[in-house]
């Protein structure tokens, strides 16, 4: 074919134009270390870098959060460790309290021992992290959780557990809540409670009703009379956000109470619903007279002595066959008889809506059993003993186990201990028993309760360890993908480079030996 | 001897020609467009003499190019594709290199923010926490911003170059028509012979046009040539040429668009592509097929980004207690761009909002109305994606609804849903404080619990949408057509069809019941997130997660309503609306069999899940406790496991002094990572990434394309050059030929000469 001179020229042109540009791809590939200089070079590949680039940033972020959730962990490990320590040492002081040998002295000073225990327990209980966040108050960090108030230690936190993602389909739980730890433990056995009518006397404020809240304006104080002192109870103090006091009822009675110099008396909580005051520096039974109540809540009455006798019940164990469910509710009263020289008992019951049991219910019979100091007595599945010599009208109740928390059966055990025990007076030896029986099974509840909660920390503790491994071994795979995407072979790049080189020396070289044959060389 | 001296004389005249073009050649070698000419001699007309016919000598009969129309039509052809493809790819290397960067992207900027959610769900009531937060949200939104304000820079200097080419094809244009005007005045001076140069001009002009826009040329036998554009505009004709102009567009008044300029001053725009090649080809198909595609996928990632988290934030609590109110968004909510066709006839203006993010899909819309119906097509697929005799119209998650005015037969409307999502992205709150990190509902199980059983801590939630299929049940359903005879009906638009073999017990082939016949033909239909569950009250219906509209059965076929199956539209979900929990919601446990649940709101159903079956219960009616079921009410739900005692009690009630509340923290920050667009189907970098393949995939399919044209077209130039180029070596052989020629010639003239000189001295 003929060739023009300018196609000569122009071909070549082009020629060294693409060979350049060539080899400058591969020279920046090679300096880069990148075959993918835009996304045209590859475009499936740059799309899937950028989402492995992605994921590897998100666990990265993952790592991240998974050692921020074990510093907290291990915040709440070593707290709980304290108050596990704490726990330990307080449940070797009650035990050793039992030692007959001791004195009303020494048990008082074994109280104030146990009061500065109690203190270092809420400190702990209120432990704050290094944002100044309570880690025991659920979602209310910035609010104190375990506060002082007339009816002992209260929790004000909430059941909140914070979590963090630290895998794309987990979460860890990073706290928990006081309420947990702290307050709902179970006493007795987890599923019933022995009691006993001791501690002074009892009478029923509020019959078996349900707690009314305050309803009334805050005019209108409620006004009754309690062994012959008059007790005012401010209206302005209420239940469930009506009013403009925090508290309630029970909270409000007790401040009118201590208002009116009545310290040994105390308001709790009735089996059967309802609100109870308790003498606990006298046995008889407690009188309340000249109600004047708007709201209507509190009922005048005399409430039943407490057990005179020596008798003493021990902790609730589950009997074979255990309660069944339709049981699980119910609560039992032991009522003891002596009648020439005899001693027999009844058991009566009720359901958990308060409704006395049918005989069918009950054991048959239930009625002038015959009482032995010390044998297990055993029915519905619940198995205890009473020992000792139980007074004419005593009376000994194994009700289901509720929520008492690790400072109530401190608080409780110190006020155990800060009663004297008359040597004269057998029932008091036997209520200092069955107070030290109730302390020791509440503080092993406690410590289960921190344990488990140890122990579910551990676990945490765990599956973090094994979740970083994961993500560290994940980050490299992540590594490698995108490498293997976007990472030039190097060998490949370097040989690529020396060839175009060599190609581009021989065009220009050939090039300028062809430009060099012209005619008009020759043409002289 | 005369004879011999005029042949020798014609002789040296034709070498003389021979040489002077030989060296117009060598001259006008790399003069672009030059075409080789060459001499054509023939002998002059011999003289009769007795002996016969004796030459005279030699005459130049015409200078002659080496022009094959054939191959320059060829040229021009391949010059005007390859300019397209050049043009084209040269532009969208922009936005290729503009996605090239992993370090200053988008995907950091998301991934540094997101890294920023998980800090504040670590620390959620941490001021420097939060701060932070706030700014690489405000950084991501200007990485957004950037990002478009290239795409919109690359725009408007695709407009500036539009103009500039059609200013170049208006001046090409006048100069062909001049040119026509010169070649037929010097053909006809000439009488006839060829003006080669003027012929060369033109064709050169001619090549030039074409790599601005396709032409075709018409020789008209005179000289003159007639060109016309690819749609059949006449550029030239004669001495006459038309000219091009800009307008813009009237659909987007952004773009610049070619128009024809008529003699009387009237501009009329040229229908979109009918210029498909050229440099204007180029560049109008780079912005309608490359660059509006970006700047919509760039905006729904943008959008995505910005409306879900604005959704989830608004479902959380600030810390300040209060839930975001709809116009206190974390970012500024994205708005579709509107724009009225300029040559509407009405006077109906409109918005559009997003309804669903995950249904957007990063295409243009236009409106159109014929008098009677509203038509929305989407534009990606040219696919009409509603059609409905009133307003709002909805489609895509997009909802187009009038504000003012009404329109006429023929108004259109374009909607572009994401195309300025990017532009406007902007974090619309400063105090950190707003940020919702916590949930506005808290749970409680109270100490006084003698049971087990524990609440979780319960979330606020946008899904739970339901509506009646079956308002009121008609007892027991049992199909009674026959296998053939299925039930079909419509929900939300789309058919559902309920094989008759799927049937309650005792009737058909199949096992199972109406609801899971309807579900099984639910999930046939595509409807995956529809789900069917019986309600309390009897009768069947069917809720829709993930969407608070109501959801609507029409077309209903009477197999269908003979089973029950009611036209109808339900109601809206539950919204969560703090109030909801004012008084505290206090549920109480009653043991029995079953154990049931009282105390819900008197005006609220209540929707129980176990096992992922929905169960609703009337308003004020007691719930049945089951172990570890989802319970929903008023937009609320949480869920009770373990076994409660009788009188067991838990509340639900507003979320006070949560400042260490992550909950919606957590979810905002598993935003990243969750597929929330395109319908559930990816998470925002998938959508970005999706982005950058396709901006990756145009820009190499350009680059393999203009490559080969360009080739293609350096062969038809070479073999067109192999006719028309010039070869220095041929042109110095030619030198040597018409050298040897004229010295050739005076050796004659010298023969002749002495010849004549014999004679003379014969007479002396």
């Amino acid at each position: 074919m003929r060739i023009s001179t300018g196609t000569l020229y122009s071909t070549n042109i082009t020629q060294l134009d693409t060979l350049q540009s060539n080899l400058l791809t591969t020279q920046q590939q090679a300096s880069t270390g990148l075959k993918i200089q835009t996304p045209a070079d590859d475009p499936a590949a740059a799309a899937r870098v950028l989402q492995v680039t992605q994921t590897q940033s998100t666990n990265t972020q993952y790592i991240a959060n998974i050692n921020s959730a074990n510093s907290s962990i291990s915040l709440a490990d070593g707290t709980l460790q304290s108050v596990d320590n704490l726990l330990t040492s307080i449940q070797s002081t009650a035990v050793g309290a039992g030692n007959s040998s001791l004195t009303n002295a020494d048990r008082q000073t074994l109280a104030s021992t146990l009061q500065s225990s109690l203190t270092q327990l809420i400190s702990y209980a209120n432990t704050t992290d290094s944002n100044g966040n309570y880690i025991f108050g659920g979602f209310k960090g910035s609010t104190q959780p375990f506060v002082h108030t007339p009816t002992g230690i209260q929790y004000v936190g909430d059941n909140g557990q914070n979590m963090i993602q630290v895998s794309q389909n987990q979460q860890v739980a990073t706290s928990d809540s006081g309420a947990a730890i702290f307050m709902n433990i179970k006493n007795g056995n987890g599923s019933y409670v022995a009691g006993t009518a001791t501690g002074g006397s009892s009478t029923l404020t509020n019959s078996a009703a349900a707690i009314v809240p305050f309803a009334y304006s805050s005019g209108g104080n409620a006004t009754f009379t309690v062994d012959g002192t008059a007790v005012t109870v401010n209206q302005d103090v209420t239940v469930g956000g009506t009013g403009s006091g925090p508290g309630t009822l029970e909270a409000a009675i007790q401040a009118g109470l201590t208002a009116a110099g009545l310290n040994s008396y105390l308001v709790s909580a009735a089996g059967g619903g309802g609100l109870q005051i308790t003498n606990s520096a006298s046995k008889t039974a407690v009188a309340i007279t000249n109600v004047t109540d708007p709201g209507g809540n509190i009922v005048a009455g005399t409430g039943a002595p407490g057990n005179s006798g020596t008798g003493n019940i021990s902790s609730v164990s589950t009997a074979n066959p255990a309660p069944t469910a339709a049981q699980l509710g119910n609560s039992y009263q032991l009522t003891f008889s002596v009648a020439g020289g005899v001693t027999t008992y009844s058991i009566s019951g009720a359901d958990s809506n308060g409704v006395a049991l049918p005989a069918g219910f009950l054991p048959t019979p239930s009625t002038g059993l015959p009482y032995t100091s010390g044998q297990a007595i055993s029915f519905n599945g619940v198995q205890f003993n009473i020992a000792g010599a139980p007074a004419n009208g005593d009376q000994f109740t194994v009700a289901p186990s509720t929520n008492e928390s690790v400072f109530t059966t401190i608080s409780n055990l110190i006020n155990t201990l800060k009663t004297k025990i008359d040597p004269n007076n057998p029932a008091s030896q036997a209520a200092f028993s069955a107070g030290l029986t109730h302390a020791q099974d509440g503080l092993n509840n406690a410590l289960s309760s921190v344990l488990t909660a140890q122990t579910s920390l551990g676990a945490r503790g765990q599956q973090l360890d094994v979740l970083t491994t994961n993500a560290n071994n994940l980050d490299i795979q992540y590594q490698t993908t995108i490498a293997s995407l976007q990472n030039v072979d190097m060998n490949a790049a370097l040989s690529n480079l020396a060839q175009e080189k060599l190609m581009l020396t021989a065009a220009q070289q050939s090039f300028v030996q062809i430009e060099g044959l012209s005619m008009f060389t020759y043409l002289r | 001897m005369s004879d011999i001296f005029s042949a020798a004389v014609s002789a040296m005249n034709a070498a003389q020609m021979g040489l002077a073009t030989t060296e117009h050649n060598i001259a006008n070698a790399n003069t672009p467009g030059y075409t080789r000419q060459s001499v054509v001699q023939s002998a002059t007309p011999a003289q009769l003499t007795g002996s016969g016919f004796v030459g005279t000598g030699v005459n130049v009969a015409t200078i002659q190019q080496a022009y094959n129309q054939f191959l320059t039509t060829q040229v021009n052809q391949q010059q005007t594709i390859s300019s397209q493809l050049n043009t084209q790819y040269s532009q969208i290397q922009q936005i290729d290199n503009m996605m090239s960067s992993s370090t200053t992207g988008i995907t950091p900027a998301v991934q540094n923010f997101f890294n920023a959610v998980n800090t504040v769900a670590s620390n959620p009531n941490s001021m420097p926490s939060r701060q932070t937060m706030l700014s690489t949200a405000q950084s991501l939104a200007s990485t957004f911003q950037t990002l478009s304000q290239q795409l919109t820079s690359i725009g408007s200097s695709v407009n500036n170059e539009i103009a500039s080419s059609v200013s170049n094809i208006n001046s090409f244009a006048q100069q062909i028509a001049t040119l026509n005007n010169s070649i037929v005045s010097a053909q006809a001076a000439s009488g006839g012979q060829p003006p080669n140069d003027l012929l060369d001009q033109r064709n050169q002009l001619v090549a030039q046009l074409n790599q601005q826009v396709n032409v075709s040329v018409v020789n008209q036998g005179n000289g003159n040539i007639e060109l016309t554009m690819g749609n059949g505009q006449v550029l030239v004709m004669g001495g006459q040429s038309y000219n091009l102009a800009t307008v813009n567009s009237s659909t987007d008044p952004s773009q610049t668009e070619v128009a024809f300029a008529g003699a009387n001053g009237k501009i009329t725009p040229f229908p979109s592509n009918s210029i498909q090649s050229g440099n204007l080809g180029g560049l109008l198909a780079f912005r309608s097929q490359n660059l509006a595609p970006a700047e919509n996928q760039l905006g729904l990632v943008a959008a995505g980004i910005a409306g879900t988290f604005n959704q989830q934030n608004q479902l959380g609590q600030n810390l300040n207690g209060a839930m975001p109110s709809s116009t206190n968004s974390f970012f500024s909510d994205p708005v579709p761009l509107v724009v009225n066709n300029t040559s509407n006839t009405g006077n109906g203006t409109i918005a559009a909002t997003i309804t669903n993010y995950s249904q957007l899909t990063g295409s243009d819309y236009s409106l159109t109305y014929d008098g009677n119906n509203y038509t929305l097509t989407r534009s990606s697929d040219n696919k009409i994606v509603s059609t409905s005799s009133t307003m709002p119209i909805a489609a895509d998650g997009v909802s187009i609804s009038f504000t003012n005015g009404t329109p006429k037969a023929g108004d259109s409307y374009l909607i572009r849903p994401t195309a300025n999502a990017a532009a406007n992205m902007q974090v619309a709150i400063s105090d950190p404080a707003q940020i919702a990190a916590a949930s506005p509902v808290m749970t409680n199980a109270p100490t006084t619990n003698t049971g087990n059983a524990t609440i979780s801590s319960g979330s606020v939630d946008e899904t739970g949408t339901n509506v009646l299929t079956a308002a009121t049940a008609p007892g027991p359903i049992t199909f009674s057509g026959s296998a053939a005879n299925s039930a079909i009906f419509s929900v939300d638009g789309v058919p559902v069809t309920v094989n008759q073999d799927v049937t309650v017990p005792g009737n058909g082939t199949g096992p199972g019941t109406l609801a899971s016949a309807i579900q099984a033909g639910l999930t046939a239909a595509g409807l995956s997130s529809y789900s069917v569950s019986s309600v309390a009250s009897g009768g069947l219906q069917i809720t829709h997660a993930g969407s608070l509209a109501p959801v609507a059965i029409s077309n209903a076929n009477t197999v269908a309503t003979s089973n029950g199956i009611v036209n109808g539209t339900g109601t809206p979900g539950p919204v969560f609306t703090p109030a909801n929990l004012l008084p505290p919601v206090t549920l109480t446990y009653a043991s029995g069999t079953p154990g049931t649940l009282t105390g819900f709101p008197a005006n609220m159903p209540v929707t129980v899940t176990n096992s992922g079956i929905p169960t609703t219960f009337a308003a004020g009616t007691p719930v049945t406790y089951t172990d570890g079921s989802t319970i929903n009410f008023g937009g609320i739900s949480f869920s009770i496991s373990g076994t409660p005692a009788n009188n067991d009690s838990f509340s639900i009630s507003q979320n006070t002094n949560g400042a260490t509340d992550n909950r919606n923290a957590l979810l905002l920050a598993g935003l990243q990572t969750k597929n929330t667009m395109q319908g559930g189907t990816t998470n925002f970098i998938g959508v970005y990434s999706e982005l950058v393949a396709q901006v990756g995939n145009q820009t190499s399919q350009l680059k393999v394309t203009s490559t080969a044209q360009t080739t293609t077209l350096n062969q038809t130039i070479a073999s067109q050059q192999s006719v028309s180029g010039v070869n220095l070596d041929e042109e110095a052989a030619n030198l040597l030929r018409y050298q040897q020629a004229y010295q050739a010639a005076g050796k004659a003239m010298q023969i002749a000469s002495t010849l004549f000189d014999t004679l003379l001295s014969l007479g002396k």
